[in-house]
């Protein structure tokens, strides 16, 4: 009598064992070198992890309000985040007016939320209204003056709002000056391709703190007098020169990134060059220089912390004046403060880069991997 | 074609014109308050001193000196960064490749979790919390006599070099030449006859024997500086300010993130015949390492290693906030206060970053051409 | 054909901009502070913050201290009440913001010295009061006196005359020391509290206000000594006469104010009742003293209303903190502080 044999799939890992064994065995410990590094990582894991484990729960105090309640010096002290968290959060803006503030960036979410939906059509011109009219209602919403809003002068802006401010102002106005110099570092005439080229290098080789320097100290000497400059207005001059250099390499980029073909065929079409640029070059390349240009974004955000050694208290500015407040003053308040802010800032930075590498996926998308 | 150059040149005369008008509105502003501009501050007595300087500095030497003396201290602090933060890379590039997947995983979560913490922080964390937590000086961790660590620094003892400077200066020039030249030999012998010659180590004994040589025949005496304890201190012995090794730490630890990733993307570009290659013909792990992985990578990793080298020196600027007397510090700081002259201050400021950043560039890009297929 | 880059559309641009900037500088330069702030309607005065003593925040979150005094001295000279922009600045920031006019007068504790004076473009308008460089220390280091910090590690703020006083005292006496040096005093001091140094360097007094706030402050010592005497004024910017007068006879004002018997508690009964002629100058019932300094002629008489002769001031913000007069006393009295004649 014939009896099939049916096939059976064939055994999934060598040697026997559960899947979890030979998962472990062939990845932590296949080798005699490898069995070391595995201890020695889990080694390492185990360390840092029950020191801050011990830091931020055993020893650390959460409950309570001020400076008594933390009687270990060198403690986690969470009353101290819970008393100063307004003004990390708002700096010195008069408590009856945060509602200014709170609405301004509400409204500012609400209107960059659509930006990241992709069935979104009309992005371009979102964006367009974004720069161009909110910059104003901003000014006009927190600095006040205007319709019955009392003035809030900007030595008062501090906190994450400052943080927010400072970054969304000089990414809004750094862009359309970072296009001008791509494409004048792109054009025939020889003359603005040096300018602008010059323009780019020289200020990607100075530091944003010398720049913030020269900015709040010289400005005013550069000005005819009787015309004054608020200094926080000084300081994001200064960030957003410098912000356009590097913006202006990342659009570069993504235009070379262009087949000459398309210039062409645009010339064929008979486009002058700003309708060319319009209409051809640009909805090209700004998609691809997009991961680019968030990218630079995190990078500037993280760079506002820069302000505070001028005198602007952004979040980092806030933290560090409020740890020294001779009350709070102690290791424990300084690192809990710093461990705060590190927290604040890794998740806005952590998201957005997550944000950039999604739009790198869809960039490269259909596009085959090359190869070496 | 005329009126494309006409525009141009109306665009270069606009410019000028403005840059004539800030300048003159400058010079106006200044003479109207009285500020002499002239540059004969810097032959001016200082008045002040600086906490770290590697060539002798006191109060009564010229603002020019304090100028070089900070110069000196932003070179090597971006020196030590960029070592620092190299080596460090290195080992998380490397450790993001490994085929271990906890050790692996460890280098990904610290990229993530550095490359998202700005680096002002980082440097005040470890400026404030860690090296204000070490013990003070009667408490100092000791490792013998030699090595001490308190909240005032770290304390090394140093081989008294007073009096041996220039034998050993000139001792180190010869043995540097001596060097090339043994290289250039052996590489000829080698291409010749396939003998190899072990140049590395060679190097290295003529690195500390020749100097150590000229020194004895320059006749002097060579002790042992060893940090002795003070009324208020140790006193003595190489210091390391607490300052700098905040900012290095700081520093390294950031930019580690980037050249990680730059070191991880460039292993990761070489295709894997080439692995496979030289395992056929052979070659030990560190050998297929040295000779056919590393070259190969490093084609890739140096322009951008480039731009990071660059914001790291670009960085230390970040030192004016926490007390490290570097240019910005005591140029922008100290100087600027002290004379008032600060548009030849700043000036001198920004044309220093603008021509270091220029030479590092220089450099980087002569590398990397010399490493380049001559054919890509 | 290639396109080239559209020149029509940047010409008139450039043109405009050219244009611009030529009309902006054909507006004559003046130096006139006075007629600059009567028309903003607000001093703007540079503080140095969180001094106690001189430059504080109280609980309702309104700005006190000596120094506020000072700005409310030239408020009340110019416009009879307080109206006063207060710009928070750094100590490594004060001279260049005078110098291009982002503030008005700096009353915070500069000391006339010889360079500032002549070399960076500025003027003093008067000492109004007299300190001395001292030092405090921890009291674990058992150092009493100024000699025995040989080798000692000390903070100090950069860019200041105690820098160089620092530099210059320990030359002199043949005492070796580190200096570490902070953007400002406040982070030096915090340093210094965290034992990275082991004495702090600054003026006695406003050393003394800042510790008084410590839960620790049994822990520090403020030595006796000090190495420097420290003339401290206002600062304005050079080249205007008119604004200089201004400051220099409003602070002349109350150390008159007190050598006459005039306080703010009797201000108004004086203005009524005195017949001292100097009393009735100062007070604007007789002479047109504030027409002279384009002030007008209640000038005085407001400044007194509102901030009160030197004592008033030392007695508001100096005595809580246990400090004493001693030199600031007026000569009648032992100390320096003598006024200029109102005639």
């Amino acid at each position: 009598m014939n009896t099939l044999i049916t096939s059976r799939p064939p055994p999934r890992h060598a040697g026997g064992g559960s899947r979890l064994m030979a998962w472990l065995r062939a990845n932590l410990f296949s080798t005699p070198a490898n069995i070391l590094l595995t201890v020695a990582a889990a080694g390492l894991i185990y360390a840092a992890g029950s020191a801050v484990f011990q830091w931020l729960v055993v020893d650390a105090q959460w409950r309570g309000t001020g400076p008594e309640a933390c009687p270990d010096k060198g403690a986690f002290c969470w009353p101290f985040i819970r008393a100063r968290f307004d003004q990390f959060m708002y700096g010195l803006y008069p408590a009856d007016q945060r509602w200014r503030l709170n609405l301004g960036v509400g409204l500012a979410l609400l209107l960059a939320v659509p930006m990241f939906l992709p069935r979104f059509r009309r992005k371009g011109w979102l964006a367009l209204g974004l720069v161009i009219a909110y910059p104003t209602i901003g000014v006009v919403l927190f600095r006040g003056g205007l319709l019955g809003l009392p003035a809030v002068e900007t030595s008062l802006w501090g906190g994450f709002f400052l943080t927010i401010v400072a970054a969304v102002f000089v990414l809004a106005t750094a862009l359309p000056l970072a296009l001008l110099l791509a494409l004048g570092r792109q054009a025939d005439a020889p003359l603005v391709r040096s300018v602008c080229a010059l323009w780019i290098e020289l200020w990607r080789s100075v530091p944003a703190l010398v720049l913030l320097f020269v900015a709040i100290v010289m400005f005013p000497l550069f000005t005819p007098p009787g015309i004054e400059i608020d200094k926080l207005l000084r300081a994001l001059i200064a960030l957003t020169i410098l912000m356009s250099s590097y913006l202006a390499e990342a659009i570069r980029g993504a235009l070379q990134s262009i087949p000459k073909g398309q210039y062409e065929a645009a010339d064929a079409l008979g486009m002058s060059y700003w309708q060319r640029t319009r209409l051809v070059i640009l909805p090209q390349a700004l998609p691809v220089a997009l991961p680019q240009i968030t990218s630079n974004f995190i990078g500037l955000f993280k760079e506002t912390t820069v302000l505070l050694i001028i005198g602007l208290f952004d979040l980092l500015g806030m933290v560090t004046t409020a740890a020294s407040d001779p009350q709070w003053l102690s290791v424990g308040t300084t690192a809990t403060g710093y461990v705060f802010a590190a927290v604040f800032f890794w998740i806005f930075c952590f998201s957005f880069s997550r944000y950039t590498a999604y739009l790198e996926r869809k960039a490269t998308q259909g596009q085959r991997q090359m190869e070496l | 074609m005329r009126r494309t150059w006409i525009y141009q040149g109306l665009l270069v005369a606009a410019i000028v014109a403005v840059l004539a008008l800030i300048v003159s509105a400058t010079n106006a502003n200044l003479a109207r308050l009285g500020v002499e501009t002239s540059m004969d501050f810097l032959w001016r007595r200082a008045g002040f001193t600086i906490s770290q300087s590697l060539i002798p500095f006191d109060a009564n030497s010229t603002i020019a000196r304090a100028f070089v003396v900070a110069l000196l201290n932003t070179l090597v602090l971006a020196a030590a960064s960029i070592v620092g933060a190299s080596l460090l890379g290195l080992v998380v590039g490397t450790a993001r490749l490994s085929r271990n997947w906890l050790v692996s995983r460890l280098a990904t979560a610290y990229v993530e979790l550095f490359r998202n913490i700005p680096s002002l922080l980082q440097i005040f964390f470890w400026y404030l919390v860690v090296l204000r937590s070490l013990p003070g000086f009667r408490d100092s961790l000791s490792l013998g006599e030699a090595v001490r660590l308190n909240n005032r620094g770290l304390y090394l003892a140093a081989p008294d070099i007073v009096g041996a400077g220039g034998w050993i200066a000139g001792g180190l020039l010869v043995a540097i030449g001596t060097i090339i030249g043994l290289s250039r030999w052996a590489r000829q012998r080698r291409l010749a006859s396939g003998r190899a010659f072990p140049v590395t180590l060679t190097a290295v004994g003529l690195l500390i024997g020749v100097p150590w040589l000229a020194a004895l025949i320059g006749g002097a005496q060579l002790g042992w500086d060893i940090p002795q304890a003070g009324r208020f201190g140790f006193e003595g012995g190489l210091v390391v300010m607490p300052e700098f090794m905040a900012l290095v730490a700081g520093l390294s630890v950031y930019n580690a993130t980037y050249i990680g990733e730059i070191v991880r993307s460039g292993f990761a570009a070489i295709p894997r015949g080439q692995i496979e290659a030289a395992d056929a013909l052979g070659l030990s792990r560190w050998l297929s390492f040295r000779l056919v992985l590393f070259p190969q990578a490093l084609r890739v990793i140096i322009p951008p290693l480039t731009t990071v080298y660059l914001n790291l020196f670009k960085a230390t600027s970040l030192a004016a906030a926490i007390a490290y007397p570097e240019i910005v510090s005591v140029f922008v700081g100290t100087v600027n206060n002290l004379v008032g002259q600060p548009v030849i201050i700043m000036g001198i400021t920004l044309i220093i970053y603008v021509l270091v950043s220029l030479a590092i560039a220089l450099f980087m890009n002569w590398y990397n051409r010399r490493i380049a297929l001559s054919r890509a | 054909m290639r396109s080239g880059f559209t020149w029509q559309r940047l010409t008139p641009l450039a043109l405009l901009v050219v244009t611009i900037t030529i009309t902006m500088t054909s507006s004559a330069a003046r130096a006139d502070t006075l007629e600059d702030v009567r028309k903003r309607g607000f001093l703007r005065c540079g503080l140095i913050e969180g001094s106690p003593g001189y430059s504080t925040l109280n609980d309702k979150g309104e700005r006190i201290g000596f120094d506020i005094d000072h700005c409310k001295t030239i408020s009340a000279a110019v416009f009879g009440k307080v109206s006063i922009e207060y710009v928070p600045i750094t100590p490594n920031t004060v001279f260049t913001l005078l110098q291009s006019g982002g503030i008005d007068i700096f009353p915070g504790g500069a000391t006339w010295s010889f360079t500032r004076d002549t070399t960076m473009g500025l003027d003093f308008t008067g000492v109004y009061m007299w300190a001395g460089q001292g030092f405090v220390v921890h009291k674990s280091t058992a150092v009493t006196r100024v000699a025995e910090l040989d080798g000692a590690t000390i903070c100090v703020a950069q860019g200041t005359t105690l820098e160089q006083n620092l530099a210059d005292y320990f030359d002199a006496n043949n005492l070796r020391y580190t200096a570490i040096t902070f953007a400002d005093i406040d982070k030096g001091l915090q340093a210094y509290r965290a034992d990275r140094c082991d004495a702090f360097t600054n003026e006695r007094v406003s050393t003394a206000g800042r510790i008084s706030v410590w839960p620790d402050r049994d822990e520090h010592l403020i030595l006796d000594e000090v190495i420097s005497k420290e003339p401290m004024a206002a600062l304005v910017r050079q080249g205007d006469a008119r604004w200089r007068d201004i400051a220099l006879w409003s602070f002349n004002a109350r150390i008159a104010a007190e050598e006459l018997g005039i306080n703010q508690a009797n201000v108004a009964r004086m203005r009524a009742e005195s017949a001292n002629q100097e009393v009735r100058r100062l007070l604007g019932v007789q002479g047109n003293f504030g027409e002279k300094l384009g002030l007008s002629n209640d000038w005085a008489y407001d400044i007194i209303r509102i901030v009160g002769n030197s004592e008033d001031m030392w007695n508001r913000h100096f005595a809580p903190l246990g400090v004493s007069r001693g030199l600031n006393r007026t000569w009648r009295d032992g100390g320096l502080m003598s006024a200029l004649p109102f005639r």
